[in-house]
């Protein structure tokens, strides 16, 4: 325990220099605003700040894409209280009861409380990632291909079952992801599929400028095809958090926050489901059930721990297993790799520090979003009056330089472009994006892990549902799957509108 | 991951048909070009690392479930079912083919086309606020000549700060 802390420590210290402190300010700020900025998400100021920070050494590249990651999730609250819109999905059951707070007149106690819970958060999801992480390191020891195979399968169809709407129409977006993957020289032959001959497509899309296409390019998109008003925002009170709110709601606070954080770890779920969990969570715990949605203080303070808690969590399994918790924290993964950081079981093997750098970026990142909690509130207000014809144009130039900047080839801007309207139209069908991102990046480890797993079994399929975590992961998907089927809902008498 | 469904109104069922055949003729494709993939034979590689087996399973589950798509939309009355396709505004689609049409100008012909990308970026941004906050700016009541020096200086001032930041700060060599 006490090496864990001695290591913590250390981390910490590595980050105390005037150009760390300086980019984990301005990148928490730069979150914020992305994250209180209507239609714009946490994964594109993730992605965004990934093109930006390649040339950075490792470790504040990412201190920035964390500071940028809690930032937008903790910068969402922000537009859900003041103008009843989230800024980022995650915080679209901060609205119920923010919103309702700021029309009786305490828009800057529902801010407060969100602060409050964000920070409390991101602080019990932080150390259950320092504590977890050599645990599951541990177990990921133990898997073999069979294991990261159904792995990766399992990331792919959760997040298609749980991203809302359709999951017939995740599960497609998903595998299409997957096959996507494929795309390239395969990882084992090096053999050319679906490259027609183009010396560009036979490397594959890389990953960054994809999601900078799917979740930037489709997002700027979308926010001017909204055409938003520019909002008309009711003064508030004060925003400064109280001691007391911690001490009356500790309950809630704790509660939130391993729920967000055991949601996070689960492979491709993420922080709306997390916020929406813990709001659940709260209400059945209330005995003032009647209030939510009414302007409880204990619902947003669930859905604003809940949301933040996930961040830290969503990182457990991108350290340990390789395989993102949410859509941010698969870029966040693309990231890692791209400088240098190899994620996965052998992590506490290899480089046990970088387990707790990361430890140390998250509490730099949540003593940056207390700072901007407690000053940034005006400025934020200004920022939510620009409207979206003026803020569209130059988020596109920043999608275009950027992905250009990854490796100075024009093939990555067409890539992102391609991705772009992919994942546009793919949203006004209501397919979700966020499977198929996921299935770009699992793609790799599945494909590999299926192909080795036959050789070792020399074909036989009992391996893979025969081994105990093979079997669950196996019955996990299983169950998942046929929940989802009508007929089966039916005869169990679940909810078929859902 | 996200709840990201852009609006709440349902797909029609005819729209999802079309979108099941899209799907399906998509996986067949791809299964039928993994089946025809080299199976590397003459390298004598174990069956099961050939690199067609994972493309083809993966064609084949799109191909399945585009035909289950297909089909609920089938038993929703795509067919039967008066079209419920949504009017589309005029304006929009108007509005829409400006931000894709300008995007697409400045990503696929400026960009990389031997224009400075300080001045491409300039060109882009002055024309985007100018024609897409035209409406905004006319509620304000300005004129036509101060939306565009707006437009201008919002530009020079974008196109100054991304070209500087990118080629000093983080060394990159621009198109």
């Amino acid at each position: 325990m006490f090496d864990g802390l001695f290591a913590f420590g250390h981390s910490i210290a590595s980050f105390m220099t005037l150009e760390s402190i300086f980019f984990a300010l301005a990148s928490c700020l730069v979150g914020v605003i992305i994250g209180a900025l209507p239609g714009l998400t946490a994964t594109m100021g993730v992605a965004l700040m990934t093109t930006l920070t390649i040339k950075l050494p490792s470790n504040q590249a990412l201190l920035i894409l964390i500071c940028t990651y809690v930032g937008a999730i903790y910068g969402g609250s922000r537009s859900a209280i003041l103008l009843n819109i989230p800024g980022t999905p995650a915080s679209a059951a901060s609205c119920l009861d923010g919103y309702a707070l700021a029309r009786q007149g305490h828009a800057g106690r529902a801010m407060g409380i969100a602060t409050t819970g964000s920070v409390m958060g991101t602080l019990i999801g932080m150390f259950f990632l320092a504590w977890f992480t050599p645990l599951l390191g541990d177990l990921a020891l133990k898997f073999g291909a069979y294991e990261f195979f159904w792995l990766a399968v399992f990331g792919v169809i959760i997040s298609a079952t749980l991203s809302g709407g359709d999951p017939l129409k995740g599960w497609i977006s998903g595998i299409t992801g997957l096959f996507i993957a494929t795309i390239g020289q395969d990882g084992i032959h090096a053999y050319e599929r679906f490259s027609f001959d183009n010396r560009d497509l036979a490397g594959g899309f890389a990953l960054v400028p994809a999601l900078v296409g799917a979740f930037g390019f489709a997002e700027v998109l979308v926010a001017m095809k909204e055409r938003r008003p520019v909002p008309q925002i009711n003064p508030f009170d004060t925003v400064i958090p109280k001691v007391m709110d911690v001490l009356r709601y500790w309950k809630t606070i704790l509660r939130s926050g391993v729920i967000g954080t055991f949601i996070g770890i689960v492979p491709g779920v993420g922080e709306d489901v997390a916020a929406w969990s813990s709001y659940a969570a709260a209400k059945r715990a209330s005995k003032e059930k009647e209030k939510f949605g009414k302007g409880s203080i204990d619902g947003l303070m669930a859905a604003e721990t809940g949301d933040n808690a996930c961040v830290p969590g969503a990182i457990i399994p991108v350290l340990t297993l390789q395989v993102p918790g949410s859509a941010p924290a698969a870029v966040l993964m693309a990231a890692m790799l791209i400088h240098g950081v190899k994620p996965g079981p052998m992590i506490m093997i290899e480089s046990p520090q970088f387990v707790y750098d990361v430890v140390a970026m998250m509490m730099i990142a949540t003593i940056g979003i207390f700072i901007y909690g407690l000053v940034l509130t005006k400025l934020l207000v200004q920022v939510l009056r620009v409207p979206t014809t003026i803020i569209v144009p130059m988020l596109f130039v920043l999608c275009v330089v950027g992905t250009y900047a990854l490796s100075s080839r024009l093939f990555d801007v067409w890539t992102m472009l391609l991705f772009g309207v992919l994942g546009y139209v793919l949203r006004k069908y209501q397919f979700p994006v966020a499977p198929l991102v996921l299935g770009i990046v699992l793609g790799d480890l599945m494909e590999k892990s299926l192909r080795r797993g036959l050789v070792l079994s020399d074909g036989d399929l009992l391996p893979f549902i025969s081994r105990p975590i093979s079997a669950v992961l196996f019955a996990a998907i299983v169950i998942t799957v046929v929940l989802r089927i009508p007929k089966v809902r039916q005869w169990l008498k679940m909810d078929t509108s859902s | 991951m996200s709840i990201e469904i852009e609006d709440d109104a349902p797909v029609p069922p005819r729209s999802d048909l079309i979108a099941a055949v899209v799907w399906m003729v998509f996986g067949a494709a791809v299964a039928v070009g993994a089946w025809r993939m080299d199976r590397l034979e003459k390298l004598h590689i174990n069956p099961y690392e050939i690199p067609g087996l994972v493309p083809f399973v993966l064609g084949v589950t799109i191909l399945l479930l585009g035909g289950v798509l297909a089909l609920r939309s089938l038993r929703q009355g795509a067919l039967t079912a008066p079209d419920q396709a949504v009017a589309h505004d005029p304006v929009l689609l108007r509005h829409m083919a400006w931000v894709f049409g300008l995007m697409l100008l400045y990503a696929l012909v400026l960009v990389g086309s031997g224009l400075p990308f300080w001045l491409a970026t300039f060109l882009f941004v002055t024309v985007f606020i100018g024609i897409l906050d035209r409406q905004r700016q006319n509620e304000l009541g300005r004129t036509k000549a101060q939306q565009w020096v707006r437009a201008c200086v919002y530009a020079a001032v974008w196109s100054a700060l991304v070209s500087l930041s990118f080629e000093h700060i983080f060394l990159v060599r621009l198109p």
